[in-house]
């Protein structure tokens, strides 16, 4: 059993190190108003399509200097808009996203890149109308601060993917009316725990 | 257009007088015959994204857009007016869009509309590739300059219309229009993204004119 000055002094280490920022692991909750999906879709020959989740949770944990972390994003899909707005009930039906057995998707994050103290990339699996497939995330402009109003310490970064929606067996209008590939772009604003 | 100028110049002077004669004549002609655009609202997205507090770019969009194109690939003319209703600013937080509809912001009580007027487009061969003009937004007019980065025009498989689609992006500075709140917090360089879809208007005289 450590004694009482022992712990205090382990304490204070643990003090001093979570300060130096880079040191321990840090958890992060994601600002859901800061940090939405979007989505950007070719239809047709000539236009693109637009649209984002409204709502969704994210828990991220960084450890900078073992260069290792996680992130847990959970999509509300009963959020979706399409900035055409004829075409939300259409998405959120059978064809797409079938939000009536699927009203949640997924991101589990298996391995995270860093360039120094940044985190530039993630690995990890994208659960959607139930079918789960590795995608690759890329993260630009991550960095760190204090929240000037609350003074609470918060990341933010830009998150982007490619993805083909076929693999998730997503195929209405691939090929015809639609495009398969998605660019999803997520900025993300977590406020540390 | 050869315009030689010489004076005492046989043939320069014939060409000369060719060319005045033929010269007012063609862009009118050219204005008449040129094909019109209706822009399609529900195709169609303004999306703008801004710095938050230097820590990530947050994105908004106006669902409630309209406009025409006048456009001729092969004289290279054209005009674009593009009308935004600004009280249709959507971040997908109702708060926040209630604070950009409101004085610190857009102001859409007095300055409900933001409009782009094209003083001069830009081709390349027969692919417009950017657009000077002017824009007013929050009572204060400037000019910009509009990045076309794709632009495709073919029939829509859905309606068998003839259409055009355009990428068309550019910066602003949201101070040069009066819009200054919160600079230190949320950043003053505005990214413009719109993926604009027109159809053709068909000329005057057919039917089904959308």
């Amino acid at each position: 059993m450590p004694r009482q000055s022992d712990a205090f002094t382990l304490a204070l280490l643990l003090a001093v190190a979570s300060g130096a920022a880079a040191a321990a692991e840090e958890s992060y909750v994601t600002d859901p108003a800061h940090s939405e999906p979007s989505y950007e879709i070719r239809h047709t020959i000539f236009s693109t399509q637009r649209g984002d989740f409204t709502k969704s949770t994210g828990k991220i944990t960084l450890d900078r200097e073992a260069k290792k972390g996680s992130i847990d994003v959970s999509i509300d899909t009963t959020s979706i808009r399409s900035h055409d707005p004829r075409l939300d009930s259409i998405l959120k039906g059978e064809d797409y996203f079938n939000v009536a057995k699927y009203p949640t998707m997924t991101f589990k994050s298996t391995a995270m890149r860093f360039d120094g103290d940044r985190l530039t990339g993630v690995d990890g699996e994208l659960t959607m109308i139930g079918v789960t497939r590795p995608v690759t995330l890329k993260v630009t402009d991550f960095q760190c601060g204090d929240n000037p109003f609350n003074k609470k310490s918060m990341c933010g970064a830009e998150v982007t993917t490619t993805i083909k929606r076929s693999d998730w067996g997503m195929k209405t209008g691939v090929g015809r009316s639609s495009g398969d590939e998605v660019k999803i772009t997520i900025p993300i604003e977590a406020y540390r725990e | 257009m050869l315009l030689s100028g010489r004076s005492g110049c046989h043939v320069g002077a014939l060409l000369f007088a060719l060319a005045t004669l033929i010269a007012p004549i063609r862009p009118a002609g050219a204005a008449e015959e040129a094909p019109v655009y209706r822009i399609d609202p529900d195709l169609t997205n303004a999306q703008f994204a801004v710095s938050h507090m230097g820590l990530s770019l947050q994105r908004g969009h106006f669902g409630r857009t309209r406009g025409t194109i006048v456009l001729d690939s092969e004289s290279h003319t054209g005009r674009i007016d593009f009308v935004v209703d600004a009280t249709s600013v959507d971040t997908g937080w109702a708060a926040r869009d209630a604070f950009l509809r409101g004085e610190d912001m857009f102001d859409t009580t007095h300055y409900p509309v933001v409009r782009f007027r094209s003083t001069r487009l830009s081709f390349e061969r027969a692919r417009l590739v950017g657009v000077a003009g002017e824009l007013t937004m929050h009572n204060i007019t400037r000019p910009v300059e509009l990045h076309v980065a794709r632009f495709d025009c073919g029939k829509d498989p859905d309606s068998g219309r003839e259409g055009c689609g355009a990428e068309v992006d550019t910066t602003i500075k949201r101070s040069d229009f009066g819009m200054s709140y919160a600079l230190g917090i949320v950043g003053d360089d505005i990214g413009l993204s719109f993926q604009v879809t027109a159809f053709r208007v068909p000329p005057a005289g057919e039917e089904d004119a959308p």
